[in-house]
């Protein structure tokens, strides 16, 4: 069920290596980019939306964009930083445009019979590495069931490293609101783990 | 609280395997990109994409992101400008006091000569 990425994988070349031929029209470079970050972008627009269709047409739209806008990336912040950030705003837009996902639910026990979490890294020396991981699948499935009002500012929060500033612009809530639905996303989490 | 930080922490670096190959149909999908998709690029990423090519907006984010540390070291900044202009002048002043010194002891000198 789990697989441990690790040394089996061929070495990564260096995004800014791949971004400097992306702009160049290397389109086996733009690949490379698509398969460093593809699962990155699906992962991040899945905890948003809840919905692996939704998630992957997000995926599809952001290396689309990044695609056609690549040319004029400076390069200012990272490429990942960049696209997480670009990924977030496609999923807030679904969000608001949409409202699909809205109040839809996947179940608790979906997420582990459809949805395979791979750990891309993973300390091993952990004593409790088993137990670990399977609290971090817990912690992961109760957070992806949590109403879009506490979920989405926890994922950016915790997930993503958002400001509350930046949360509370793009959620369009005051920054008391934000602050408070992520202590209370995270208290929902502790007293679910606990049952 | 801190063991449900804890997992969270670990969380980061988890994601989802995709049901599909996700990668290919990328892939694919940019194989098929045609004038009709630069409609994507619309007011909103254009918006984000002029922001995130600016030094100074970014520069502002961290600033407005992090206005304890900013505000924390422009006060130390003035503080040791203070202290560094506060030295200046009692060594300057110190100076002119010495030179003073000197010129009183050379008339008195010149006094006792004659």
């Amino acid at each position: 069920m789990e697989k441990q990425i690790n040394d089996r994988k061929p070495r990564k070349i260096d995004e800014k290596i791949l971004i400097a031929r992306s702009k160049k029209g290397d389109k086996a470079a733009f690949e490379e980019l698509v398969r460093q970050f593809s699962k990155y972008v699906y992962t991040t627009a899945f905890f948003v939306l809840r919905d692996a269709h939704e998630a992957e047409d997000v995926s599809q739209e952001v290396f689309v964009k990044v695609y056609l806008s690549i040319k004029g990336f400076r390069g200012l912040s990272s490429f990942k930083t960049w696209i997480r950030k670009l990924t977030v705003n496609t999923c807030i837009d679904k969000l608001r445009l949409h409202s699909k996902t809205k109040g839809k639910k996947v179940s608790l026990d979906k997420i582990t019979e459809e949805y395979e979490i791979v750990f891309n890294k993973f300390d091993q020396s952990l004593e409790n590495h088993y137990f670990n991981k399977e609290m971090v699948k817990d912690v992961l499935k109760i957070m992806v069931n949590l109403d879009e009002s506490y979920r989405v500012p926890l994922i950016l929060r915790d997930l993503q490293d958002y400001s509350y500033r930046e949360i509370s612009e793009l959620t369009g809530k005051p920054i008391g609101t934000v602050k408070t639905n992520i202590h209370r996303a995270r208290k929902m989490i502790e007293k679910k783990l606990k049952k | 609280m801190n063991s449900i930080n804890k997992y969270i922490k670990i969380a980061r670096d988890a994601f989802i395997k995709p049901p599909v190959d996700i990668e290919d149909r990328i892939i694919d999908r940019i194989s098929r990109v045609n004038k009709g998709d630069s409609n994507l690029l619309d007011e909103s990423f254009m918006d984000f994409f002029k922001k995130t090519n600016s030094r100074l907006y970014l520069l502002s984010e961290k600033i407005r992101n992090n206005q304890g540390a900013f505000a924390a070291l422009a006060t130390g900044i003035i503080f040791i400008a203070f202290f560094i202009f506060f030295m200046i002048k009692i060594y300057s002043g110190r100076g002119e006091k010495d030179g003073n010194n000197n010129e009183l002891s050379s008339s008195e000198n010149e006094a006792q000569e004659k």
